[in-house]
């Protein structure tokens, strides 16, 4: 396993913030990259102001506009349901 | 995985595949026909599902591909276009430049949204950009298993999901000022 001596070879700039910042929120940068991004956000006022409202605006639209917030299963379904699992019988391959 | 497992199991997702197919085919009726389907076809696979693997993400792949076989044919690319001008878009950068409220953060605004606003914005969405957001943002499946779901390249799934967030983000602006929630500067004649 490679030893990381972190020393770090560069900094983010702000526009590496602003394009990486759907990767940053969905989790999907390498611990490196993020290591990198907190290291800029903690020294940049500006930028953790941007990213904190993505970062709401996501957590909005999954609260505000998900689920949680959605129909629950008309009576009608529940049936279909209940019946298509019965009328189906043993599983098949 | 027994078929009392399966009941219990896929019952307990039964609402969130009943909305994801009712905001994917915007249709009561469809959406009930879709779940329907996806638990007739679970049942009748149920060897085929891997133990192990994630049941959800496997009964929303069921979902997905047979809304898009059934139901999204014609549509395909259809209404894609014409956004090409939202990638630049920032509602950070709206609300930033525009809030008249003094006591107000950009952050502090969003809270003003309502239920309805974000989910009328998701339903605008043209198809393969609200497909993506509803995967991703609503119902948090991975960017891979979005993209086995829809039989899409991981990348096509991240730009679908930048630009279905930008329109969504355009579209909020849009009510944020139609509504009150922040007031647009007037403009220069």
């Amino acid at each position: 396993m490679p030893v990381d001596l972190h020393v770090k070879s560069h900094t983010l700039s702000c526009d590496e913030v602003v394009v990486k910042i759907y990767a940053y929120l969905d989790g999907v940068l390498s611990l490196e990259t993020v290591s990198l991004y907190k290291d800029h956000l903690d020294n940049c006022p500006p930028c953790r102001g941007f990213v904190e409202f993505e970062a709401k605006l996501i957590n909005i639209i999954k609260t505000k506009g998900g689920t949680a917030s959605g129909e629950s299963i008309p009576e009608s379904l529940r049936d279909k349901i209940l019946k298509a699992i019965q009328i189906s019988g043993n599983p098949t391959s | 995985m027994t078929e009392k497992d399966f009941s219990a199991q896929a019952l307990s997702h039964a609402e969130s595949l009943y909305n994801t197919a009712l905001r994917m085919s915007r249709n009561a009726q469809d959406s009930e026909d879709l779940v329907q389907d996806t638990f007739y076809k679970a049942f009748r696979s149920l060897k085929q599902f891997q133990e192990g693997t994630n049941f959800r993400a496997w009964l929303f792949k069921i979902l997905v591909n047979t809304y898009i076989s059934k139901y999204r044919k014609a549509t395909k690319e259809k209404g894609t276009s014409g956004y090409d001008d939202v990638e630049e878009f920032s509602l950070y950068g709206q609300v930033h430049n525009r809030l008249e409220t003094p006591t107000d953060t950009p952050s502090q605004m969003l809270d003003r949204f309502l239920s309805e606003d974000i989910k009328k914005a998701i339903d605008r969405l043209p198809d393969v950009f609200r497909e993506v957001v509803l995967l991703v943002e609503i119902e948090g499946f991975s960017y891979q298993e979005a993209a086995d779901m829809l039989e899409t390249p991981v990348g096509t799934i991240m730009s679908r999901l930048f630009r279905g967030r930008k329109i969504l983000q355009k579209s909020l602006w849009d009510y944020a000022v139609d509504y009150g929630y922040v007031k647009e500067k007037k403009k220069e004649k």
